[in-house]
């Protein structure tokens, strides 16, 4: 990494592009060095798009052959990498006899850089914007590094002007690394020391805990799959700033949310446009009647799910949201919003349990869960271990209320105010210092999108 | 098509052709992709027993070796009950209040899940024979202590000792020496209670497959060289490997999440079994 800026910074604006394209192919290949098929997929989907864009524009007549071939392209590498494995999985035990085995490794990445090829090649077809004439540069809109595995989902429309003419400047680039450093603090500092409480919980067995412990062990999680994917997101744009890119906004603030419908347009804001844009404005939106908006919205909050992982819990998931902002959208969406100390207290029994449906893949596993949290089956709120929701709060309590903290806007509006450079200087470098002393000790895991 | 075009589209095919053929030369009919070992993170000895990782996927390894049946079998005759004219005791006549166990986190499971509340624990995640003697622990009555001091205080019939698993990344010779003076010191301290050696408990099969360090055959090795230390009189080994094994000689794959340590229901077990094979040597 440190060669990687050095050439990139050392070298003049024009060639930068050659630069960025070599470091990051060069990563997407260590980082695929044990699935070599990954790589090649990965070209082939680059090269593909690039000349579909183009040829759509040179041959306006067969436009819609070459983006069906894009199209189907992208659909059968997604099905065949990310769904192949639970479709056969579940033929099998529909038909026995057939023994299908299957079980293929998710390429990293995949469903970033596939949705933002879609995205791209959709655009093209509107006529939205104009195909990048450049193989080179529309490689290194797909590959650049900071937000291949994990997004923010980028439009081609909104960095074809870095794409092609970007000037860094020292002062962005300090603003990079203290973005870069504050992601990696709340990834490491805060996400992962919380995901061990989750983790520890599942290996306790759902059937062992008691129902605080439930409870606090859910909220972790919650916090650690929005601090993991929060601090990736700004690592992601603080790399993105150091290299003269602006990239989206992924998220904002959703726990501050009054409703579920609310939180979706905060959190993973980028993934929410893209259905917006690609899936439900083409479907007819909400201009179609109240019967094909219930439809069009039906499809969306499926295919979110789905998006997320291959299993039945998150077609649940899907399906739990989908059903949720319903009623809130029929029903009591006024009433939250006029009243937001209610609106709150149902969001923070809400999105625990949303997240419930989404962490714990087995059905069993997950009702087992659930009688946990809400003991009014036979087992009561306790368990063998009496008081242990007791221990683990007593190791993990500063990490909640960090959590809260930081879920609020009120750190960010501070940090805002903040005018001294110092401080601020002295702020990133202690999370810095922190953060590395943590991964030295081996406190790190994997990040949590990465399977997607 | 552009010059510039044709040179990367050039470089990327060039790329594609380079990666595949390299990767058919390089592939070893044996070796099995390991692909959720994206940051190849390693695990370290110190921190194998806090940090708890859930199981990530496997290289094919056969952990299972002749040297360590013949051990086993020798220790199994080791463990026999002495011959005795005593009736034998029934589990449930067996009273743990004198009981003292001393551990590391597979203890703690016992401590919290299994049910066995008379006893006293000196017990702690990480807890291994290279820093026992710097812990202190709050036990009981006795308030915070080092297990020194509690084996001068406290009175116990019965001390079951299982350390292990958090120092196979160290020599072995070495280990046996430390667990030894334990045990001395157990001894010393406590001339009328029963040892205990509890065999570490087995990692399952995909832990100890993919894992340099802390795998069954290096477990094994260990809990060898601990069995010679017992008498057969006043101190005994046993192996709880055998309620948790599955077919592959590691811990079942279904009775943990972590492959390290049991779920919480099957701590019952464990301790109803440390119970019976109590009384079979009373």
């Amino acid at each position: 990494m440190p060669i990687f800026f050095g050439c990139y910074y050392f070298v003049p604006d024009k060639t930068k592009n050659i630069i960025l394209f070599l470091g990051s192919l060069s990563f997407y290949f260590v980082g695929t060095i044990n699935n070599p098929e990954h790589f090649i997929v990965f070209i082939l989907s680059i090269i593909l798009d690039f000349f579909v864009a183009i040829w759509m524009e040179k041959y306006e007549k067969y436009k819609k052959i070459f983006l069906s071939l894009g199209v189907v392209f992208h659909l059968l590498s997604l099905i065949t990498f990310k769904y192949s494995t639970f479709l056969f999985g579940e033929i099998n035990k529909i038909f026995p006899g057939a023994e299908l085995a299957f079980n293929i490794v998710l390429p990293i990445g995949i469903s970033f850089y596939t949705f933002q090829g879609l995205s791209y090649i959709l655009d093209v077809y509107k006529g939205k914007i104009s195909a990048e004439k450049g193989l080179l540069e529309y490689t290194v809109y797909i590959s650049m590094f900071e937000q291949l595995i994990a997004g923010p989902i980028v439009i081609y429309g909104q960095i074809k002007k870095d794409l092609h003419k970007r000037h860094i400047k020292l002062e962005a680039v300090i603003q990079g690394v203290g973005i870069f450093i504050f992601g990696l603090g709340m990834k490491v500092l805060l996400a992962n020391p919380l995901g061990k409480l989750w983790t520890q919980t599942a290996n306790i067995g759902y059937e062992s805990i008691s129902t605080p412990l439930a409870w606090l062990a859910i909220v972790a999680f919650s916090f650690q799959i929005y601090f993991d994917f929060f601090g990736y997101s700004l690592m992601a744009i603080g790399l993105g700033k150091m290299l003269g890119f602006r990239l989206p906004k992924n998220f904002d603030h959703p726990y501050t949310s009054l409703t579920m419908t609310e939180f979706w347009r905060r959190w993973h804001i980028t993934l929410g446009s893209w259905f917006r844009e690609y899936v439900y404005i083409p479907l007819g939106g909400n201009r179609k009647g109240k019967a094909a908006t219930i439809r069009n919205l039906f499809i969306v909050w499926m295919l979110t799910g789905i998006w997320h992982g291959a299993g039945y819990n998150f077609i649940l998931w899907g399906a739990f949201l989908f059903t949720v902002i319903m009623i809130e959208k029929f029903l009591i969406g006024d009433l939250l919003n006029r009243h937001p100390v209610i609106a709150h207290t149902y969001m923070i029994l809400l999105i625990p349990i949303s997240w419930a449906i989404f962490a714990i893949e087995d059905f069993g596993q997950l009702g087992v869960f659930f009688t946990r949290l809400f003991p009014i089956f036979g087992q009561g709120a306790g368990s063998p271990f009496a008081g242990d929701y007791i221990k683990y709060f007593g190791m993990y309590w500063p990490f909640f209320i960090v959590g809260i903290l930081f879920s609020t806007k009120l750190p960010y509006n501070l940090l805002k105010k903040v005018k001294s450079g110092v401080v601020i200087f002295m702020f990133i470098v202690i999370i810095f210092a922190a953060s590395v002393y943590c991964m030295y000790q081996g406190f790190d895991d994997p990040f949590l999108y990465f399977r997607f | 098509m552009k010059k510039a075009n044709f040179i990367t589209l050039a470089f990327l095919c060039v790329l594609m052709i380079v990666v595949a053929v390299v990767s058919v030369l390089k592939k070893d009919p044996a070796e099995t992709p390991d692909p959720d070992n994206d940051n190849g993170i390693q695990q370290t000895q110190k921190d194998y027993d806090e940090t708890q990782k859930p199981s990530n996927d496997t290289e094919p390894f056969d952990s299972s070796s002749n040297e360590t049946d013949n051990i086993t079998q020798q220790t199994d005759e080791v463990t026999k009950a002495p011959e005795t004219e005593k009736p034998p005791v029934r589990p449930e006549d067996v009273s743990m209040d004198d009981a003292l166990f001393i551990g590391d986190s597979r203890t703690v499971g016992i401590m919290e899940y299994a049910g066995i509340s008379d006893a006293d624990f000196f017990c702690d995640v990480g807890m291994s024979i290279y820093n026992i003697n710097k812990k202190s622990i709050s036990v009981s009555d006795f308030g915070k202590v080092s297990v020194t001091e509690l084996l001068e205080k406290g009175k116990y019939g019965k001390i079951y000792v299982m350390l292990g698993v958090n120092e196979v990344g160290y020599d072995f010779n070495t280990t046996a020496e430390k667990y030894g003076e334990l045990i001395d010191l157990i001894i010393e301290k406590q001339p009328d209670a029963t040892v205990f050696i509890q065999a570490n408990l087995h990692v399952s099969k995909k832990r100890s497959d993919k894992d340099k360090v802390v795998n069954n055959k290096a477990i094994d090795t260990l809990n060898a060289k601990f069995a010679s230390f017992a008498d057969g009189e006043k101190i005994f080994y046993i192996d709880v490997n055998a309620i948790f094994d599955d077919e592959n000689g590691g811990l079942a794959a279904d009775k943990s999440g972590d492959g390290t340590h049991p779920y919480a229901k099957y701590y019952k077990e464990w301790g109803k079994w440390i119970i019976e094979q109590t009384a079979a040597v009373m």
